[in-house]
């Protein structure tokens, strides 16, 4: 019932429909009660209508936006666009500089790891990298600790370090003890 | 059409580096672009804060107007999306309790003139007020500024069945609020 009471007066109604209604709002009390209120509704639109706005203020709004935009020209700090995109590269600064580079695996930093560290960077595809490093942390603390058995399994039982001090160990032990070494750690 | 050139004109004058061509289309629209923002928004202060942020809109963004549409429909579509924005961010402002930041100033000008009763439209803007903006950009743009359904259409995004729905159902909560007010009077 109200659609077709908002359709009449919105003029959506066909001349035919429009007859319709009309002549039901002589007999239909309830329709035409509704009819009286959907009307008040439009009846909006005369009041709103002859509205005029005041030339003073219109006269107010060029100047206005010329001195916003003029202010905005010079005072790009103040947007929050631009504070928002200088905290962000301000913080991204402090995290480059402050936060600790994770330290990357090669040759020159090979010697900084502990045992675990090893185990847990170093997958067998880092073995290049753990040969060619000479005198690194893993094989001195090795050597160190653990001589006597390093040589039964490289050496058939020579001491290791005798070797070593009688300059017997050549590269290519060097190399094997090496690749022992790290066939037996990873 | 010829009033569609002459926009048209103006806007490439001005993208060309004439800047009193933009004041032109500025003088042109300013009082349609007001009332608009002024029935979305309720209020003078918000309006003319939304007159504002429309016309730095159209100041950076005419470069990328397509020469196809008309420019009227364009500035519209600006108009309400402004006004959605302001009315979005005042209800977040209202709902926070920082009051200083409302727009409460000098809350006595209003000018918009020649209404024989200044209290029937100061209802009327509160009451349009109490729909939800959708329903209320519809009603306003088909109520007061006599738009067909096309037309708001192209303006809003929306398709015509659902314009006519929203409308439908602004038209049915007005009526009721009306009804409401006079059985309290």
């Amino acid at each position: 019932m109200t659609e077709r009471t908002i359709k009449y007066f919105d003029g959506e109604l066909s001349s035919v429909e429009k007859e319709k209604l009309l002549s039901e709002l002589e007999s239909n009390a309830e329709l035409k009660k509704e009819f009286e209120e959907v009307s008040k509704v439009f009846d909006l639109k005369a009041q709103m209508t002859n509205q005029v706005t005041d030339r003073e203020y219109l006269k107010t709004i060029i100047p206005k936006f010329r001195k916003r935009i003029s202010s905005s020209k010079g005072s790009i700090i103040l947007k929050p666009a631009f504070t928002l995109i200088t905290l962000f590269l301000i913080l991204a600064a402090g995290l480059v500089i402050f936060i600790p580079e994770k330290q990357s695996l090669s040759e020159s930093t090979l010697s900084y790891f502990t045992d675990e560290e090893l185990m847990q960077y170093l997958p067998s595809d880092y073995l290049d990298v753990v040969e060619s490093e000479k005198i690194d942390s893993l094989f001195s603390e090795e050597l160190r600790t653990d001589s006597d058995k390093i040589a039964s399994y490289v050496f058939n039982g020579d001491d290791i370090n005798n070797l070593y001090q009688k300059s017997l160990l050549t590269q290519e032990d060097e190399q094997e003890i090496y690749l022992a070494l790290i066939e037996r750690k990873f | 059409m010829q009033e569609k050139n002459n926009d048209f004109e103006l806007i490439k004058k001005f993208l060309e580096g004439d800047e009193s061509s933009f004041n032109k289309l500025v003088l042109k629209y300013q009082e349609k672009i007001y009332l608009l923002a002024r029935r979305m928004t309720g209020n003078h202060l918000d309006a003319d804060e939304v007159v504002q942020e429309v016309l730095m809109v159209l100041y950076k963004k005419l470069n990328t107007f397509e020469f196809k549409a008309s420019f009227y429909t364009w500035l519209y579509r600006i108009t309400i999306t402004r006004s959605l924005n302001y009315i979005k961010r005042r209800s977040i402002r209202e709902f926070l309790p920082l009051k200083s930041l409302l727009n409460t100033a000098n809350d006595d000008y209003d000018p918009v003139l020649n209404i024989e009763n200044k209290e029937k439209t100061k209802f009327i803007e509160r009451l349009i007020q109490k729909i939800p903006a959708k329903q209320r950009q519809v009603f306003i743009l088909r109520h007061f500024e006599e738009m067909d359904y096309e037309e708001i259409s192209k303006i809003t995004g929306t398709s015509v069945g659902a314009l006519k729905a929203n409308y439908f159902h602004a038209v049915k909560k007005l009526k009721d609020l009306i009804k409401e007010y006079e059985y309290r009077k």
